[in-house]
């Protein structure tokens, strides 16, 4: 009987052992200013960081890179989500101080990342080593170039990520992230799109107010609007069936599309809508020609190689950004 | 004197008759070769046709009447004890052999599940289980059915549902995927221990079996042997450490009998992290004799277990942990490693089994069991999220270098190289993403369905196949005469097993949605019901641990059997002829009715129905006492399982078209040799299976598409032979072996229908999977192991063995050998340098030989009728950690691009490896 009872026991004893309980781990530490300085950098705005391609690049507009040497940091806030799927592998990200400080598009190379960055938190991009990018006016921060289209590339691997990119607090987006445009300002900050334009709102978030969403040609631009651009280059307006093409962009039968879409205050000053087959909202409708909305976007540029044919386009997080105004 | 002459003449026919009907009988005393003690329950065979066993009462005699007058063979087998087998000549009423005494047994060789490591089963199609050829006496089975399963061998190359694993007379193997149920006892070895096994295509006392053999374990008090049993177990090869207690009262003089069991197996091992095992079993038998016609049992036994999986892995991710071991099922939390995929369940059995015997030469078992309980495994899922396995292909080196992004491949492998964390999922990632996961969710017309509370971007689920399993069996066993006596039975098993996921740990989140991500993908949110996993309902969309979500259905199964064997001997040949006639009928019953599947998902399929039959006959011819020569045929339809019956059983009732029953063959030709100076038995076999179907689920990088990929048509053919023997070299020293060579090939190219999960659409249908003459993967085709046993005296026992091993064949991705996945290929011999070639697509990987050495040691001490003792075992001696024991191709493809144009690449296949040096330390007590 005493036998039996030890035996008991040390079975109870062991099945106590076995279990195992895991604790929560604590929320991550958000970076700081002083965290950043004590690593030895110097914070600048992201309009004073890419100075540094602009410095060696004045006029060149050919796709060029610099690689950053110095252990310059820029702190921003991120003004882009890839939730809806319009944005891609990249980041963008808007200077601290707002518009004016300038914004830049960061190929970080992930998806599904608005999980770890989310709108309106401030991130520190720690830039030495990375490499400043042209494409086509635009700019963006990367690695070294891996083709010769482009002029840098995806981070792609996370210890660089991770050594790069470091995240503060989650404050969110205040009215002065906001770059306010109208019809009575839109010449002081997007001036007739040209390749000569100041870049500095290159980038940044805006709310277009009162912008006219307008179908049809438009002029100085090769395709009616809205439109989408098949594997071949063409801009279509009808889809394989005969309808009209009215969507954010063209996903049908396993094939997607971007798909383009204009907005204008004036026929000088406009913006083009552009979005990709692949986003959740392509299959929802543009507004209807003539409707004058409020959109807030990122603003990029582009234009062709030769620097001509240059155009403003909008990024747009998610379709809900896109209101009627009132 | 003629009238005299007449009358002997008359007389002496009779008198010559009288003499060939005498029947005598055998009686004996089964005891321990030390001390003489009595051996109970000891099972004693007398191999006639047909057979006649008896188990040895609390004195350890038994009897036997009614034996030709003859020389006859017994054998004794008892827990503990090695088994003997003695020829009796029966010229007497009733011959006393005396004492027939028995040697103890080493304590090495025992199996239970975890002999083999949890492999994350949803994956590895090889999934093999413990053989039960180990428990046979067989000379060939009993070497390599323990031997041999250290490189996961399957006997005669076939899948574990070829074999039928009986408990008490009632059949257990699984009803939804035909395999052989061991996870049900594991642990509970010395309850289990006692067991009747028929090879390959033999007939056995509790039904007709199928083409690989039949295991009955007897696993009720009468059957264990009396007494107290504690054992302690340290080992570094499977689990850390079993404790394990047995109590068997042994038949009473009152008609009762009971006996009771407890086990627990704990820890990891140090090869592989994160396979900690808390497994424990409970046992218990209750057996009431009321007479000598009437005796009931009842036992319950469980094994509530909770144990890690492991995770093949590529080369390239083993070569950068910098071991074969790396199991990437592995996370870590706050510091702790933490395996993501555990199985747990506890699905215990209750069985009630009557035994009548009407008179000597009937009985009638009449059974019913009832399996219940859940079962569970357990993964990683999100929503919208990174893939977080740390070895997901774009966390790898070769990422990169296939693309020429040599620089950042080099970045990565230095990461891997210099950060030992790199190889862990970053739990502590997720449970931030949770935390900071307050966005608001609305569903398609704009409506808030949660605001401001954390949404689980990842959770554990836990993926359930809850059975509840009751089987009726009633049986009768009929001696019409000396010569011949004949079995029947009817069987009833209803199975319903429900399928759901589960919300295990929301991770740090405070809910999880139940809607289906890839829907979402594919709809958008436009229409929010598509979206949704169930609209029947709108309680189950924001869940809690604990919920049930994803899918949730029904698998029903039905079968009803009737069968019958006759045995009958006729001078030096026996013969035995075997039918069973029966039924499957299986269904789904959905309990989802899903968003994107509205009309074809909740409620019953349609209701598939199948005959099933065996028929199976051998002929022995006892060439004398020492030589027999066995000739045996099975011939079989079997149902298709439910499991590959069902297109996507999670999301819709679709069935596979053209479902077809499975029908096998299989002829063996086996010749026995028992002699003083040798034990011997060589087999030839040849089988043939037809119409197997198969499914698949995964990701299409071809169509960019979760789909289903149905396969039908699919044939093997097997055949070899197989030698086992034992050599009494001195009466210490024996040399007992093994060979098994087979040449095991899929003799079709089946054909396969691919459909999009998401939507009914085909993306392939009557297509071809070219695999004919390709080889039967996840067993070595050639095994052979040969050893030293030696037992120099003072019950110490030593061995030594060495196996050697060789066609063993990697699982394969039928995907790879189909005309879509060979576009932009051409023919080798068509080729230009560098074109890439359908051969390199198609080719089947054969592992390397190996080769292993095995060693042995241990002792009994006697004190009075207690014994003490210890077994070491230690595997693998020469420390090899390169044998590759399975794994797979994976099943995604890699868009590449050539001057000739496009074409796909596979992934790099995942492996498994043996364990290095391993050692297994029992010590154990009987009183």
């Amino acid at each position: 009987m005493k036998k039996l009872i030890y035996i008991a026991t040390l079975l109870t004893a062991m099945v106590m052992v076995g279990c195992e309980k895991f604790e929560d781990p604590k929320p991550y530490q958000a970076w700081t200013d002083e965290m950043i300085i004590a690593d030895g950098y110097q914070i600048v705005s992201v309009n004073d960081l890419k100075k540094v391609y602009y410095d060696e690049f004045a006029n060149d507009y050919s796709a060029n890179s610099i690689t950053i040497e110095d252990k310059l940091a820029i702190k921003c806030k991120v003004i882009s989500t890839d939730q809806f799927g319009n944005v891609y592998r990249t980041l963008y990200l808007q200077d601290y101080s707002g518009p004016a400080g300038g914004g830049i598009e960061v190929k970080v190379g992930k998806t599904s990342m608005y999980n770890d960055y989310k709108m309106g938190q401030v991130v520190y991009v720690k830039a030495d080593g990375l490499v400043l990018g042209d494409y086509r006016r635009m700019l963006s921060l990367g690695t070294e170039p891996t083709s010769a289209s482009y002029a840098n590339d995806y981070l792609d691997i996370q210890p660089l990520i991770d050594a790069h990119l470091l995240r503060g607090e989650v404050e969110g987006l205040k009215e002065s992230d906001y770059l306010v445009v109208n019809a009575s300002n839109v010449d002081q900050y997007f001036p007739k799109a040209d390749k000569s334009v100041d870049p500095k709102y290159f980038g940044t978030l805006v709310r277009l107010e009162g912008i006219t969403c307008a179908h049809g040609y438009h002029s100085g631009e090769k395709a009616s609007f809205p439109s989408y651009q098949d594997d071949d280059y063409n801009n279509l307006t009808k889809l394989p069936d005969g309808t009209p093409f009215n969507t954010w962009a063209y996903n049908h039968d396993n094939k997607q599309y971007y798909g383009s879409t204009l907005f204008k205050y004036n026929n000088t000053n406009y913006f083009i809508a552009r979005t990709s087959g692949y986003c959740k909202f392509a299959q929802s409708e543009v507004p209807a020609n003539g409707t004058k909305c409020d959109i807030t976007a990122i603003v990029s540029f582009y234009c062709s190689k030769s620097g001509g044919y240059a155009k403003y386009q909008l990024v747009l997080n998610n379709d809900l950004d896109v209101q009627k105004a009132i | 004197m003629k009238k005299k002459l007449l009358m002997l003449l008359l007389l002496l026919p009779l008198t010559a008759m009288a003499a060939l009907a005498q029947e005598g009988g055998i009686r004996g005393k089964v005891v321990s070769r030390v001390g003489r003690a009595p051996i109970d329950a000891a099972k004693v065979i007398l191999d006639v046709t047909p057979q006649r066993v008896t188990y040895t009462d609390s004195e350890g005699n038994f009897t036997f009447e009614g034996i030709p007058y003859g020389t006859v063979r017994v054998q004794v087998e008892a827990a503990d004890f090695q088994p003997t087998s003695i020829n009796v000549k029966v010229d007497v009423a009733m011959k006393d052999v005396n004492f027939i005494t028995l040697s103890a047994a080493s304590m090495s060789g025992e199996i239970d599940d975890a002999f083999f490591v949890e492999f994350d089963s949803e994956t590895f199609e090889g999934q093999s289980t413990p053989s039960s050829l180990a428990s046979s006496s067989d000379v060939f089975s009993s070497v390599a059915g323990y031997k041999f399963g250290q490189l996961r061998f399957m006997p005669r190359g076939m899948a574990s549902n070829t074999e039928s694993v009986y408990l008490n007379g009632i059949y257990m193997n699984d009803a939804v995927s035909g395999n052989a149920s061991w996870s049900l006892w594991t642990g509970l070895n010395e309850a289990t221990r006692n067991q009747d096994v028929v090879e390959n295509v033999s007939a056995s006392t509790v039904g007709v079996g199928g083409m690989n053999g039949t295991t009955n374990i007897l696993a009720r008090a009468s059957k264990m042997r009396q007494g107290l049993r504690a054992s302690v177990v340290s080992a570094n090869g499977q689990y850390r450490n079993r404790l394990m207690f047995t109590y068997t009262s042994g038949m009473q003089d009152n008609g009762w009998a009971y006996a009771f069991s407890f086990s627990a197996r704990l820890g990891g091992n140090d090869f592989v992290e994160g396979l900690n095992y808390n497994a424990y079993g409970y046992f218990g038998s209750v057996e009431k004799r009321f007479n000598d016609r009437h005796q009931l049992a009842v036992t319950l036994f469980g094994v509530p277990t909770q144990r890690g999986a492991q995770m093949a892995a590529t080369q390239e991710a083993n070569s950068l942990v910098g071991s074969n071991y790396y199991n990437p099922n592995v996370g870590k939390q706050n510091g702790k490693l933490r395996n993501v995929r555990t199985r747990e369940y506890h699905e215990p059995v209750a069985m009630i089994n009557h035994y009548f015997t009407p008179n000597e030469k009937t009985q009638i078992e009449t059974s019913v069991g009832f399996r219940f309980g859940q079962n569970g495994y357990s993964a990683l899922d999100w929503y919208d999220s990174a893939d977080p396995k740390a070895d997901y292909y774009r966390n790898l080196p070769s990422y990169y270098y296939n693309r020429g992004y040599d620089a950042k491949a080099q970045a990565v492998a230095n990461a891997w190289l210099n950060n030992p964390d790199m190889k862990y999922i970053n739990l502590d990632k997720l449970y931030n993403i949770n935390y900071n996961s307050t966005d608001t969710y609305r569903d398609g017309d704009g409506n808030i369905i949660e605001s401001g509370r954390r949404r689980s971007k990842y959770i554990i689920q836990e993926r359930h196949t809850d059975q509840r399993d009751f089987n009726f069996k009633t049986q009768i066993t009929r001696t019409i005469d000396s010569r011949s006596n004949f079995l029947g039975g009817l069987e009833f098993r209803r199975n319903r097993t429900e399928y759901y996921a589960e919300v295990k740990d929301l991770l740090g989140g405070e809910y999880w949605l139940n809607v289906d991500n890839f829907a979402e993908r594919d709809y958008g949110n436009s229409d929010f019901d598509k979206l949704r996993n169930d609209i029947n309902r709108t309680d189950n969309l924001v869940l809690g641990e604990g919920d049930k979500y994803g899918y949730d259905y029904y698998a029903h199964v039905m079968n009803g059997k009737v069968w019958g064997i006759y045995n009958r001997s006729e001078g030096p040949i026996d013969l035995m002829a075997g039918g069973e006639l029966g039924f499957s009928r299986f269904w789904r019953e959905g309990l989802y009715r899903k968003g994107i599947f509205p009309e074809d998902s909740y409620g019953d399929s349609e209701k598939k129905m199948f005959l099933t039959y065996t028929a199976k006959a051998s002929a022995t011819y006892n060439i004398n006492a020492a030589h027999g020569l066995k000739l045996s045929a099975v011939m079989m339809q079997r149902a298709p399982y439910f499991d590959d019956s069902f297109i996507s059983p999670r999301t819709r009732n679709q069935a596979v078209t053209d479902l077809r029953a499975e029908k096998d063959l299989s002829v063996d030709l086996t010749y026995n040799l028992r002699l003083p100076a040798i034990r011997m038995r060589a087999s030839l076999y040849y089988a043939n299976i037809t119409d197997q179907t198969k499914l698949i689920s995964f990701y299409d990088d071809l169509n960019n598409a979760f789909s289903n990929f149905a396969m039908s048509g699919i044939d093997q053919r097997h055949y070899g032979v197989e030698v086992g023997f034992n050599v009494p070299v001195l009466p210490t020293l024996a040399i007992e072996g093994a060979v098994s060579w087979g040449d095991y090939t899929y003799s079709s190219n089946p054909t396969f229908t691919q459909t999009r999960d998401n939507n009914a659409s085909i993306l392939a249908e009557n297509e071809v999977v070219w695999w004919r003459g390709m080889k039967v993967e996840s067993t070595p085709q050639f095994a052979s192991n040969i050893g030293l046993d030696w037992q120099p005296g003072n019950n110490i026992y030593i061995s030594l063995d060495a196996g050697y091993y060789d066609k063993m064949y990697l699982s394969m991705n039928p995907l790879y050998r189909t005309d879509a996945a060979l576009v932009g290929r051409v023919p080798a011999a068509q080729a230009a340098a560098g074109q890439p070639t359908t051969e390199a697509m198609m080719a089947q990987e054969r592992f390397d030989p190996a080769f292993l050495m095995n060693a042995s040691i241990g002792k009994t001490w006697y004190i009075g009728s207690s014994q003490l003792g210890f077994s070491l075992e230690m595997k693998n001696l020469l420390n090899d950690k390169w044998i590759r024991t399975g794994g797979f191709e994976q099943m995604r493809l890699t868009e590449m691009t050539s001057d000739a144009g496009t074409y796909w690449n596979r992934f790099d296949s995942k492996y498994y490896y043996l364990y290095g040096a391993n050692y297994y330390l029992n010590v154990y007590f009987r009183f």
